[in-house]
């Protein structure tokens, strides 16, 4: 297809290709500023050797061959003559006069130049090919040809294009082929010489900005070279992991690892861990959770796991799952773990109680669920979870679980901790007392550190008044030194709101004592009292 | 028999070579090094140390090969001393079979010692020794086999500089031939000749990547496997390198009939 002259090689295109030259030609002169500074120095050193062989004064020194020049003194000590000293200098000198004429020629004639003018070329390339697929794909009208949108797509196609030309010119890599062949099929020693040339560049200015992008194409080809260095590829993925904010890339890179070792538990169990550690916005933290979840569930499923290993993955996977909203999958492992006489008494100890957890607000999930659907067939919500249950027994069609029962008639619905399933008519939202309490606990933990952090502050010497006080203190706090903790953005979010608590409505807060109080059924003790029942394997009851 | 004279005479004459322990020298000082390497691998250098040391192991047991051997029938023949062994009732095959076996017995000891080095080196590091190792460094030996005929066969026929050039160019190709076949599927030129051609060139060149096992050496032990390769096939590549070390020995021993003294 012919391209309209109004939006062919117009100026604008012309102007953007040029920058982008000069851009690259300004990296590439960066080169040799680098090396500028190098020859420079040894230049330097040159020139001081040769004046001191040539201004050195000329006097007499003891050593224990008699007297010599003293001008020969530190290189007679060093078993050279003076006019060695001289000769190195002048050597060193021409030398480096001559290799910074050769880089002006090359400046001038040769490399940058050619480089440039292929870097024009593939620059334009790309741009006629991108907008030529644009074109070909859209099958345009004139009409949608002049259309601003239709132009901006056209734009937004060239400027990756030559994005993707730039890169591959400024990020520049031997390939794995190429590789394989210089060291004579010694692919491993290859891979070796990749991954230690790869190490100084992690965390050194080099390509700052790009750095993923630049290790991204290492630990490829790594992994083209050595498709078995699964120490190599674990590290590289939890590199990428770390030089970037999304882990995305990282996550395809442990897929394509995983790819090349199928029975190795090591990469899906890495890949997982890099989705435990919390994302900065807590918001993410479900998706992150479920990736988490799925990824160790992969290793815990491989031959080469090591059995010992087996409770705590299943123990992680459970607590994951809760976090990812997965409460049916993360109430059957914590179940397991919890009645698995194998297991550590401390593991088993610890998943029953996160059992508690997810168990409770699995059986909320279903009553909410029930509520949802009430809502879809009358436009209300229930009065009631008596009236919730009328409709699940008498009028769904939803294959729901025993505990919605006949036989459970005129009792009142409970979660794992036996606390109630609560019920908010206005809002229809269903929860579970006892999780409600949890993460009370939890939270009012974290609240009195920063307590603590603010009684502490020289300005402060006090408790704060009360939790707005608090929270905008905390705010400008964390600001300040950069950013929340995981574990404070979790429990209060990334706009650190300590006044809303999980037991719903406001904190019952003391500013003399800076204590927050929690209601008595938030006592631990009482709250896990079902504990021992659900490692003994007994599921405690759905109703009251 | 007098072949296992010139044999023995050669393999003394070629430990007597500085040159020889120079090799080993820095051979052995890789493999030290190796552990260095290893150092700063980001906690890899297991791995890195037995590349390295198998690595050297390769590489300067085929140098030995290939710039002791290239010049050794060449130095009888410079030195006049070729006239004295050939005026007794030696046949010309023998005196080619006897400077390899002793060239061969040269690298040989060279290669068993580098490889004890090596793997007591490993073992008093801690790193796992294992089977496929053991297979990679045998392997490397029936590799120096062949690279040893290619050094008699040149020496045979050429100046010890240009016999080293020639091997040293075998060798470094022989690693490669595998390239040929993918040329001729990659670059489509249309012409089944062309294809058939660069087929039978790969089939003429030694193809000394059969005997390259260690990067599978390396992570048998990881992927759970007790050796690199399967027998069959470690017997195949042991057959390969005995049938084309004899036919190059035979080609040598021609080279060498039609030469005038």
């Amino acid at each position: 297809m012919e391209l309209p002259a109004a939006m062919g090689d117009s100026e604008t295109a012309r102007m953007h290709e040029r920058a982008e030259a000069l851009e690259l030609r300004v990296r590439q002169l960066a080169y040799i500023e680098y090396g500028f500074y190098l020859w420079l120095g040894l230049f330097a050193l040159g020139a001081v050797l040769l004046l001191a062989w040539v201004f050195w004064p000329r006097k007499r020194a003891l050593t224990s061959k008699g007297f010599v020049d003293l001008a020969d003194g530190i290189p007679a000590g060093l078993h050279v003559e003076r006019h060695t000293v001289g000769i190195i200098g002048g050597v060193l000198v021409l030398m480096l006069f001559a290799i910074t004429q050769q880089l002006r020629v090359d400046a001038h004639r040769g490399f940058i130049d050619d480089q440039t003018a292929r870097m024009e070329r593939e620059l334009r390339e790309a741009t006629a090919h991108a907008r030529q697929e644009v074109l070909d794909e859209a099958h345009p009208t004139a009409a949608q040809l002049a259309d601003a949108g239709f132009q901006a797509r056209i734009k937004k196609a060239e400027a990756a294009a030559r994005q993707v030309i730039v890169d591959s010119h400024y990020l520049y890599q031997p390939s794995a082929p190429f590789l394989r062949k210089i060291f004579l099929n010694n692919d491993s020693v290859a891979a070796d010489y990749v991954w230690l040339t790869s190490l100084q560049y992690v965390s050194s200015p080099f390509r700052r900005g790009q750095k993923a992008d630049l290790m991204v194409k290492f630990y490829d080809t790594i992994l083209e070279l050595d498709p078995h260095w699964v120490g190599a590829l674990e590290t590289s993925g939890r590199l990428l992991s770390a030089l970037e904010s999304s882990r995305t890339r990282a996550e395809a890179f442990f897929n394509r690892a995983i790819t090349h070792n199928p029975d190795d538990y090591r990469l899906p169990f890495q890949a997982g861990l890099h989705y435990v550690v919390p994302p900065l916005d807590p918001k993410q933290l479900p998706e992150y959770s479920e990736k988490a979840a799925f990824f160790l569930t992969m290793a815990m499923k491989r031959k080469s796991t090591p059995p010992e290993m087996e409770h705590g993955l299943k123990d992680l996977i459970g607590r994951l799952s809760t976090e990812a909203g997965q409460y049916q999958a993360a109430s059957d492992t914590l179940w397991g773990v919890a009645n698995d006489a194998n297991a550590q008494e401390q593991l088993r100890i610890n998943a029953s109680r996160e059992w508690l957890f997810a168990d409770s607000l699995l059986r909320a999930s279903k009553w909410q669920d029930a509520v949802k659907e009430f809502k879809q067939r009358f436009g209300r919500f229930p009065q009631s979870l008596g009236e919730t249950r009328q409709y699940v027994l008498e009028g769904s069609n939803s294959p729901w679980p025993a505990w919605f029962g006949p036989s459970q008639k005129g009792r009142d619905p409970i979660d794992a901790y036996g606390y109630a399933i609560t019920y908010n008519p206005p809002t229809g939202k269903v929860d579970s007392r006892g999780a409600q309490c949890a993460r009370a606990i939890q939270t009012h933990y974290v609240i009195e550190s920063l307590i603590e952090l603010f009684h502490n502050e020289p300005e402060n010497l006090r408790n704060p008044a009360d939790m707005q006080e608090l929270s905008a203190w905390g705010r400008a706090y964390y600001q300040r030194i950069g950013g929340a903790p995981a574990p404070i953005t979790q429990a209060l979010g990334l706009e650190i709101d300590c006044t809303a608590s999980p037991l719903g409505g406001s904190w019952d807060y003391n500013p003399l004592t800076g204590e927050l109080i929690l209601p008595p059924d938030c006592e631990v003790s009482k709250l896990y009292a079902n504990k021992a029942a659900a490692l003994e394997g007994r599921r405690p009851p759905y109703f009251k | 028999m007098s072949f296992i004279y010139i044999a023995l005479n050669t393999f003394r004459e070629a430990v007597r070579d500085k040159f020889l322990y120079l090799l080993m020298g820095f051979a052995l000082l890789l493999i030290l090094v190796a552990r260095a390497v290893g150092w700063v691998s980001a906690g890899l250098d297991n791995k890195v140390t037995t590349d390295l040391g198998l690595f050297a192991i390769w590489l300067f047991s085929a140098l030995v090969s290939i710039l002791i051997g290239t010049g050794m029938i060449y130095k009888e023949i410079d030195k006049r001393t070729l006239y004295t062994i050939l005026s007794k009732p030696i046949a010309r095959w023998e005196f080619v079979l006897g400077k390899y076996i002793g060239l061969l017995l040269t690298s040989t000891v060279s290669l068993v010692g580098l490889s004890l080095a090596f793997l007591i080196y490993l073992k008093a590091l801690g790193s796992p020794i294992d089977w496929a190792i053991l297979q990679a460094i045998v392997l490397t030996f029936f590799e120096i086999v062949m690279v040893t005929a290619l050094a008699i066969l040149f020496s045979s026929a050429s100046t010890p500089i240009l016999s080293a050039i020639f091997t040293f160019m075998l060798f470094a190709v022989g690693q490669l031939t595998q390239w040929l076949v993918d040329f001729s599927t990659v670059v489509k030129t249309g012409s089944a000749l062309t294809t058939r051609l660069l087929d039978g060139v790969y089939l003429l060149l030694p193809n000394l990547n059969n005997f390259n096992i260690r990067q599978q050496a390396v992570h048998a032990t990881s992927l759970g496997k007790t050796f690199a390769i399967p027998p069959d096939q470690m017997l195949a590549a042991i057959l390969y390198s005995l049938s084309y070390t004899a036919a190059v020995l035979l080609l040598a021993v021609l080279v060498f009939r039609r030469r005038n003294f």
